[in-house]
């Protein structure tokens, strides 16, 4: 890899804002690696860890061998990525994935990477509207919630209380989230040994067996790859964050690059225990049905954590649910307004809100959520294979640096392409083949290698810039 | 008061786990115990955890 930049060929004349949204994070403003490691744990014990165990053996019938070597090497390989890919780049440039596109890009090419960010944001958090609403259902008996097998609106006791929810959200999002940010931290240590303690109950439950033993494979008439599905899954869930480079936003903050080890924090405490707790309730649920996995699935996600851990597990539902689905949601109305600068933040906040609400009202997002989190990697990663091959490999190939912020902020084909043509490929690879359906997550890298050699390739297609158009050398 | 706050919270997190652990052991048989005592600890941890937490104010 040739010599990356550093932070001196950045323009000299960006704006200041107070989070440094244009402009390199100065030393002064930057952080130890401490301050990462308990912000990754919180975040990644989030109220769809409930459902993502669960769906592990109900979507893809994987057992016991499979989840926990599966999420073992899937999660290091993760944290490895996170560390050599993203961290690097995060504190040598010290900008925020938006900002570098915007110089690579173009303005233009930043609001279409908006507008699909912020609707899956939206498809996201209704996600987690769901999965708090479903924690109403043993405090309301008479009111029809959601099973493993709902895809549709349940009734209109369940459209009630998701409008609810999902207004509540809304106008705290729109408020802005603060106070539910302060809870969701506070809350994290307790969430994580809540998500444990079900697991320990259900494993006395089930007449203390080993963890393995109590996940023998609860389905035989799948098979999308057992280890493999597990390992991409947990390697590419936050695909987004770490191959996607969104969260150059936060380790831009780090002193230095071990900062990237951080997301170990949250990959294996939330997406390991948390994750092997949730799918042992399902386990527990099957055994107890006599087997009958259809019998288990029509139990709702509210009665199983109130059957393991009463009240205050249906609290950390809440909780869990709440905290991440604000965030998430107040990222996507910052999304629309970018989109549309004529909306106030609080107009597109509630924008957001009402897409987000809808969704909520369909379980099919929330119980069809490995897919999603699948197709949300595959089309956002791509954009971090652009950034990446920018960074590292642009001089050595002779490819023009920051294209965009050399023409006037001129947009950027050859990235649209790149990014456009592997997900095409993709799109057809999801149709044509039912491995790949059932485990969308298997076309994440393929998908940003693609993207990358593409935009190799095609950047050398570009305009070449007069010498003095680059900002930095006026 | 901070330390007392500290203490509080690091009992209310035992009170959450040492239940379903001893559940587990077979030395707690009593489920609507165990799932009181967390109950307990629940509220306990979000009374005691933000005072512990609290920033000293600038001077």
């Amino acid at each position: 890899m040739s010599t990356p930049p550093t932070v001196s060929d950045t323009p000299a004349d960006a704006p200041v804002s107070g989070e440094y949204e244009h402009q390199p994070v100065p030393p002064a403003a930057r952080k130890g690696s401490a301050s990462f490691w308990g912000m990754y744990a919180g975040e990644h014990t989030a109220g769809t860890e409930f459902l993502i165990g669960p769906l592990f053996l109900l979507a893809w019938g994987v057992g016991g061998w499979s989840l926990l070597a599966g999420l073992l090497a899937g999660n290091l390989m993760a944290v490895l990525t996170w560390r050599f890919v993203t961290a690097p780049i995060a504190t040598r440039a010290r900008l925020t994935l938006y900002a570098q596109l915007e110089r690579i890009c173009g303005r233009k090419f930043v609001t279409l990477y908006n507008l699909m960010n912020g609707l899956l944001f939206c498809f996201l958090a209704g996600s987690m509207i769901t999965v708090s609403a479903s924690a109403f259902g043993p405090l309301l008996p008479g009111v029809a919630m959601p099973t493993f097998a709902s895809t549709l609106p349940t009734g209109f006791g369940w459209c009630a209380i998701v409008i609810v929810i999902g207004a509540a959200i809304t106008y705290v999002a729109a408020k802005g989230y603060d106070l539910v940010s302060r809870i969701g931290n506070l809350a994290a240590p307790w969430m994580f040994l809540v998500f444990l303690a079900c697991g320990l109950v259900v494993l006395a439950k089930m007449g203390a067996p080993g963890v393995i033993e109590a996940l023998t494979p609860v389905r035989h008439d799948l098979d999308v790859g057992g280890f493999w599905a597990v390992f991409f899954f947990a390697w590419l869930c936050n695909a987004a964050m770490h191959l996607g480079m969104a969260d150059l936003s936060i380790l831009r903050f780090a002193r230095d690059e071990r900062a990237g080890w951080a997301p170990a924090a949250g990959m294996y405490l939330g997406h390991f225990v948390a994750w092997l707790c949730a799918a042992l309730m399902l386990a527990y649920w099957v055994k107890r049905m006599g087997g009958d996995v259809e019998a288990a699935k029509a139990v709702s996600l509210g009665d199983m954590v109130n059957d393991a851990a009463g009240i205050t597990g249906l609290i950390c539902v809440v909780i869990a649910g709440w905290t991440t689905a604000n965030p998430t949601l107040y990222r996507a109305g910052l999304a629309f307004q970018a989109m549309v600068p004529a909306l106030s933040r609080t107009q597109a906040t509630l924008l957001a809100g009402a897409v987000c609400t809808g969704a909520g009202l369909f379980p099919a997002f929330a119980m069809r959520l490995l897919d999603f989190v699948g197709i949300y990697g595959t089309i956002l990663a791509p954009v971090g294979a652009i950034l990446f091959v920018d960074f590292w490999l642009a001089r050595r190939f002779g490819i023009v640096r920051e294209w965009a912020s050399r023409h006037q902020g001129g947009f950027n084909f050859a990235a649209l392409l790149a990014w456009v043509l592997p997900l095409l490929v993709g799109a057809w690879a999801y149709v044509t083949f039912p491995l790949i359906k059932a485990v969308p997550s298997y076309l994440v890298v393929p998908c940003w290698i693609a993207a990358g050699a593409c935009y190799l390739c095609l950047a050398r297609l570009l305009p070449v810039p007069r010498e003095n158009s680059h900002p930095a050398s006026a | 008061m901070k330390s007392f706050a500290r203490f509080l919270a690091l009992l209310a997190l035992v009170l959450v786990i040492a239940p379903p652990a001893a559940y587990l052991a077979g030395m707690l048989n009593d489920e609507s115990l165990m799932k009181t005592t967390m109950l307990a600890g629940t509220v306990l941890w979000f009374v005691a955890a933000p005072i512990w937490w609290r920033e000293k104010p600038n001077a």
